[in-house]
């Protein structure tokens, strides 16, 4: 095992684990984008893309309460460098999300030496779906990077006792509540495991989580008091309730929603989600280095880990967190930070079993074949050239996006003036669709237009088709003041071929 | 159609005539008098001060009756040829004259062969099919006797759909072209064949007509012939036109009332356009043909049927293979129409008869075509509320049970059921041979797709002798319930105790006479042969005998034949009409007490004018009496001196209110109706020509500025858009017409574009407005004058 290193080289370390990070994460973006518009992902990333031209709240509903640092980030991303909104949403992703990773890989090298946060950031960065968050129009990659980033800032303030740190800690986990107030929830675990671990070091820890605190307060939900005033407290709240209700009203059952999905199908389902999610090449190395330890009896140094508590109690949080989510929302996505605490986890197990020359070059090799093949993975599940040739042909007015056809997409088309070639699209969709004999099992249609008088812009349809017809829904014609949710972003819904949003050009 | 027979002599009132048209001219803004606008150039001159969007389904297609007989035929009285008018044009209100190819701006005959008479389409093609406002038909008592429920009660409905679909050859294989053949199976959208079809037997009341019509618009759903004949081939329409799931109405919160005057007002409608749409019959390319020969007609309809129809001219023949309707789509129409009126019948007959306590029906129509004056009384309730049951399995809601809300029977009731089946009889009497006796409607009710008939009123499960049983229950019902011996005239309204005790209100209004004459006159057309597709307008044949004289008739009044009775309550009417509620002058009182002695003491409403100029019109044409025809034309002229406002180029709604026009369906309909009246029976005539360029003008207003919201405050004849489109409050549209669709040219996007108001006429488009396009149960216009509007006499005429 390497040794531990100062503070200042373990932060140079994690900018670089952060900046390699992002530009794997940027360009595989811009790969992926080819000159065209990414797709956004799910209804909610729908909500951010558009809020990014046109942010209100009260009449777009951008997934109340609004995650308004998210949405000027990509603003700002969107103004300065002139990409797409689509792209802007997905490059504060694949900024945000590798300095958290960079953040752990930092306290990595301090505790357990340069080698383990290079395993770190080996197995964590390229992992699919920690991957497939960092290009994702989402705020959950954002959110993540910054919790990590903060948390970590939090556990060195308290750790040196520096003000200065205290204040970084704040700030950084106020953007963290701003771009995604949901991680309050992890920042108040991660907060509460480091006092314990402070307090069991016999350190001082009051003043800087006190200065930490009340910045994270100040910065955090400094958005909250204009944002409601503008929407009005009335219609603030019961666009965060309905949004909550739609929740566990609308999303429960996927996963393990209910008592009764509690059966076995619903368990295969719950595994093959998470064995999805941490991916199948971890989970070789794993046992592998499981196998090795085992035949040469060697002993893991307990004591490597004592200073390593605070990531296995956020895990072992976070993961019941995640759990929760995933049960009541039915989404993978939620499971998105497990595969890096499992990383950190293994990292110094990792680093210790790669002290034989053979073996490093071994789990080397997987590494990195893991590594290309998640590459190769998450660019097949963010394109699919002959659906947008499809898609292409039946829009020739659009700019139509790189198309995945994996699972349900909503694709952000721009159109021309005024253009109706979506809504005939739509139209022809829905035609065929009731023509046939035992077809999707789950059609959501809204045909809303929501019209902006001042910029006379228009929402006018969006529409979800899934062709499969195993998907345990009800089949059912909405028109609903909002465009309907993502049920299944990332757990079964084989089949479902597009979903889209646009808005014609003034 | 507006020849007059020989057995009606008449002779003109010139004098009258003169001083009508003289009045006329002075004062007709739509001929570009030099009329003082008393308001800025453009913009409109009225504010839509309120308004009603519900529907009120007795107005609404009582309104869309008229509108459709002061629609094409009234176009075509005006001397125009249809085929000149693009209903897709992007600018409406142009004429292409055909011979000529030259194109001018002509509001009126626009108005009137394209809106008025595709609003009234609209309507009903909205009732019977789209909205799922009434009882599904899945619960008819002919089509569902045992009342079967669930997939059971939707298996039945769509086996019927099917059939109806092979006939019309709306339906071939899954391809359609309208309905999937054979439906689609596990598909909740699509549960008939057609997706989103939802027909009804019996219609709500009253309903909300929002809607969350689909925003989308498509190419495959082709709207060719009668829909989308001058596009001349396929045209890119809102979905909604060719899958109506997102037209429904919210069913759930529908008011569960039936009115029995609604019921026979939509029935009416419905087999006004089945006879319309069985003048024709298509073949395979869609080729319309208006003669098939005798001795193939049991194979016309029949899938992969060989029979060449022709035009009976000895030219040209179709291609093998001929089906029921003027086109695919308006055959499987009428077809599910006719199945609708059908079951109707059955409904009305069978479980909406009251003996005063209770409802108790008829075992059969062979029991009702036995009711006669001395048999215990038997009659329509005028409304009744409904109980429904939740449906299972995708069905429609269940009805379960029927109350009538009062013991009262309406004249207004009996006049709808009345003309409705009377329209309904004519399309399946062989004897009538312009309508059931032609060759083109034969096949529809020789067995398959509905049951023949011997002709005799003998009380077969036939459309027929239902059809002739509802005539006689509310043609008895109107004369015993209604008729007051005492002052000679019809009341508007009765009530009826255990026993069959009746109590009349003893009022006449002058909208039920008129309406009641109509209904007679239809009456008697039909039970003599001689009703056509639009023969209202033109003079009835005195006749002796009529289809119902094999029934018991015991009791007639004075022992005369029915033919006989029925021209005595027509002219007993219209006499009430010339004597009690109209004066001398012209003018007309809103109702006539006959306890009182007496008239309506309030001012008079514009519909009780104008109806008497209609009633009267009717009356003229029943007994060829020009004295009616006289007074009618005095009428007019108060309905132009005193109604007619010419700062505002439009009609005050109540003599004496200036500072709000309400105007609902009737009241639209019985004025449009008048102008029309008047144009066909008096304009039209040797002399008249002087009154149709006035009367025109009214008619284009009327139509554009209460069905459509339009102001044509500068008078050029053209919408300056959108500024001369009145403003409605939110929720409604500009006008009476709550939207529009694409018959009438509302194709949802142009050029690529998605569009709200394509033609740009003030009507957008319905998912939109995001209300159905019916219309609404009433708006109340409010001018924006700059100086008060002349003083008027409010009082109508009082005669003692």
């Amino acid at each position: 095992m390497s040794q531990p290193v100062d503070i200042r080289t373990a932060c140079a370390l994690g900018l670089r684990v952060w900046a390699a990070l992002a530009a794997l994460y940027v360009g595989l973006l811009l790969v992926s984008a080819r000159g065209s518009l990414l797709f956004a992902d799910g209804y909610d990333g729908v909500g951010f893309v558009l809020a990014v031209t046109d942010f209100d709240l009260s009449r777009f509903q951008p997934h109340p309460p609004g995650f308004p640092l998210l949405v000027l980030c990509s603003r700002l991303l969107h103004a300065v460098f002139a990409v797409s909104p689509s792209l802007s949403v997905a490059l504060v992703s694949a900024l945000l999300l590798p300095l958290g990773l960079g953040a752990v890989s930092m306290w990595l090298a301090v505790l357990h030496g340069r080698a383990a946060a290079l395993w770190f950031a080996l197995l964590a960065g390229p992992n699919i779906l920690v991957w497939g968050l960092g290009v994702a129009t989402l705020s959950d990659g954002a959110g993540l990077g910054l919790t990590l980033a903060a948390l970590s800032a939090v556990a060195g303030a308290l750790s040196t006792g520096s003000r200065r740190l205290a204040v970084v800690a704040g700030v950084l986990s106020g953007c963290a509540l701003g771009v995604r107030p949901q991680s309050a929830a992890l920042l108040a675990l991660g907060l509460a495991s480091l006092v314990v671990y402070v307090g069991w070091l016999r350190r001082p820890w009051q003043r800087p989580l006190v200065i930490a605190a009340a910045t994270s307060l100040f910065v955090g939900l400094a958005w909250l008091p204009p944002l409601v005033l503008t929407v009005g407290p009335q219609r603030f709240a019961a666009l965060c309730l309905s949004h909550a209700r739609g929740h566990f009203a609308d999303f429960g059952g996927r996963v393990l929603g209910t008592p009764a999905d509690a059966r076995l199908a619903s368990i295969q389902l719950f595994l093959r989600t998470l064995a999805a999610a941490l991916g199948p090449v971890l989970l070789v190395g794993l046992a592998l280095c499981g196998l090795w330890l085992a035949r040469h009896r060697r002993t893991i140094e307990i004591g490597t880990y004592f200073s390593g508590v605070f990531f296995l109690v956020s895990a072992t949080a976070y993961l019941a967190l995640a759990l929760l989510a995933v049960r009541v929302t039915g989404d993978g996505r939620h499971l998105g930070p497990v595969p890096v605490l499992v990383a950190a986890a293994m990292a110094p197990v990792l680093t210790t079993a790669a002290r034989r020359r053979g073996l490093r070059v071994a789990l080397l090799t997987v590494a990195v074949a893991a590594a290309l093949l998640n590459a190769r993975a998450v660019l097949a599940f963010r394109r699919n050239p002959a659906a947008g040739a499809q898609l292409a042909a039946a829009l020739p007015d659009c700019s139509v996006p790189v198309y995945g056809a994996r699972a349900a997409r909503y694709v952000d088309l721009r159109c021309g003036a005024g253009t109706a070639q979506p809504a005939v699209y739509l139209g022809e969709v829905l035609s065929d669709l009731a023509r046939r004999s035992n077809p999707p099992r789950e059609v959501f249609v809204t045909s809303e237009v929501i019209a902006s008088p001042a910029s006379q812009r228009r929402l006018r349809s969006v529409g979800r088709f899934c062709l499969a017809a195993d998907v345990p829904s009800i089949l059912r014609i909405e028109s609903t003041p909002r465009p309907p949710k993502s049920t299944s972003l990332y757990v079964d819904t084989p089949g479902c071929v597009e979903l889209f949003a646009y808005r014609v050009l003034p | 159609m507006t020849h007059l027979p020989s057995l009606v002599r008449v002779a003109p009132p010139r004098r009258l005539f003169l001083n009508s048209a003289l009045v006329l001219a002075a004062t007709a803004p739509g001929c570009k008098s030099p009329e003082p606008m008393m308001n800025p150039p453009s913009g409109a001159r009225f504010a839509l001060r309120s308004g009603d969007a519900k529907a009120s389904v007795a107005a609404m297609m009582r309104a869309a009756i008229d509108m459709q007989h002061n629609g094409e035929p009234l176009a075509e009285a005006m001397g125009r040829d249809l085929a000149g008018y693009d209903r897709s044009a992007l600018r409406p209100d142009v004429y292409t004259d055909p011979a000529t190819q030259q194109a001018k701006p002509d509001l009126v005959g626009y108005s009137s062969a394209v809106e008025s008479y595709e609003y009234s389409k609209l309507m009903m093609n909205y009732l019977s099919f789209e909205s799922g406002a009434g009882l599904s038909l899945m619960y008819g008592p002919l089509l569902n006797p045992t009342a079967q429920t669930g997939m059971a009660a939707i298996a039945l409905l769509r086996s019927r759909v099917q059939a109806l679909a092979l006939a019309s050859r709306a339906g071939v294989d899954m391809n359609g072209p309208w309905v999937i053949v054979p439906a689609p199976v596990n598909n909740p959208l699509n549960l008939l064949g057609f997706p989103g079809l939802w027909p009804q037997f019996a219609e709500l009341a009253r309903f909300d007509t929002a809607i969350e019509a689909s925003g989308n618009v498509q190419r495959g759903c082709s709207l060719e012939g009668g829909y989308g004949a001058s596009a001349g081939s396929k045209i890119t329409v809102g979905d909604y036109e060719c899958g109506y799931n997102s037209l429904h109405i919210a069913r759930e919160r529908a008011e569960l009332a039936l009115h029995t005057e609604a019921l026979g007002n939509a029935a009416w409608k419905q087999a006004l356009w089945v006879i319309n749409y069985l003048q024709l019959a298509h073949d395979t390319s869609g080729a319309q043909w208006s003669h098939i020969a005798a001795a193939a007609l049991d194979q016309v309809g029949k899938v992969g049927n060989s029979v060449q129809a022709d035009n009976n001219d000895g030219k040209e023949k179709g291609l093998p293979g001929t089906y029921i309707g003027a086109s695919d789509l308006e055959g499987f129409q009428a077809l599910l129409m006719t199945e609708q009126i059908d079951n109707k019948a059955e409904l009305l007959l069978r479980r909406l008869v009251s003996d005063g306590t209770s409802l108790v029906g008829f075992a059969d129509s062979a029991a009702a075509l036995s009711y006669d004056y001395q048999a215990p009384l038997r009659f329509f309730p005028s409304q009744f509320s409904v109980t429904e049951q939740a449906g299972q399995g995708g069905a429609d809601p269940q009805p379960t049970a029927y109350a009538p809300l009062a013991q009262e029977s309406t004249l207004a009731s009996l006049s709808s059921l009345l003309a409705a089946y009377a329209e309904a009889f004519a399309l399946t009497d062989l004897t009538n041979s312009s309508v059931g006796g032609s060759s083109t409607v034969r096949p529809v009710f020789d067995g398959d797709p509905f049951a023949k008939d011997n002709g005799m009123p003998d009380g077969e499960a036939t459309l027929h002798d239902r059809s002739l049983a509802v005539i006689k229950l509310s043609l008895v019902n109107i004369d015993r319930v209604h008729f007051d011996s005492a002052s000679g005239a019809l009341c508007d309204s009765a009530t009826v105790a255990a026993g069959g005790t009746v109590s009349r209100t003893r009022r006449a209004s002058a909208s039920e006479a008129a309406r009641v004459i109509s209904a007679l006159r239809t009456g008697y057309r039909a039970l003599t042969a001689q009703l056509t597709l639009y023969s209202d307008a033109t003079p009835d044949t005195l006749v002796t005998t009529t289809a119902l004289d094999g029934t018991s008739l015991r009791g007639v009044p004075g022992g005369v034949a029915l033919a006989s009775r029925i021209q005595q309550l027509i002219k007993a009417q219209a006499d009430v009409l010339r004597t009690r509620l109209v004066d001398a002058s012209g003018l007309a009182t809103n109702f006539y007490d006959f306890a009182q002695g007496q008239g309506d003491s309030q001012p008079t409403r514009i519909e009780s004018q104008a109806a008497a100029v209609v009633g009267l019109l009717d009356a003229y044409l029943a007994t060829g009496q020009s004295t009616y025809r006289d007074l009618a034309i005095l009428a007019y002229d108060v309905l132009e001196k005193r109604f007619h406002v010419p700062a505002l180029a439009t009609y005050r709604t109540t003599l004496g209110v200036d500072d709000a026009f309400t105007w609902t369906p009737e009241r639209f309909a019985v004025v449009q109706s008048a102008l029309s009246r008047m144009y066909v029976l008096v304009a039209s005539r040797p002399g008249g020509d002087s009154l149709r360029a006035p009367l025109e003008a009214r008619l284009a207003r009327l139509n554009k500025l209460v069905l459509n919201g339009w102001d044509d405050a500068n008078d050029n004849g053209q919408v300056d858009y959108p500024g001369e489109c009145v403003k409605p409050p939110s929720g409604l549209s500009s006008g009476l017409m709550l939207a529009e669709r694409a018959l009438t040219g509302e194709l949802g996007s142009d050029q690529g574009a998605l569009t709200a108001d394509r033609d740009r006429d003030c009507v957008v488009e319905i998912d939109d407005a995001k209300r159905a396009a019916v219309l609404g149960s009433s708006i109340t216009l409010a001018p924006m004058l700059a100086s008060p509007l002349p003083a008027t006499s409010t009082l109508g005429a009082a005669k003692q």
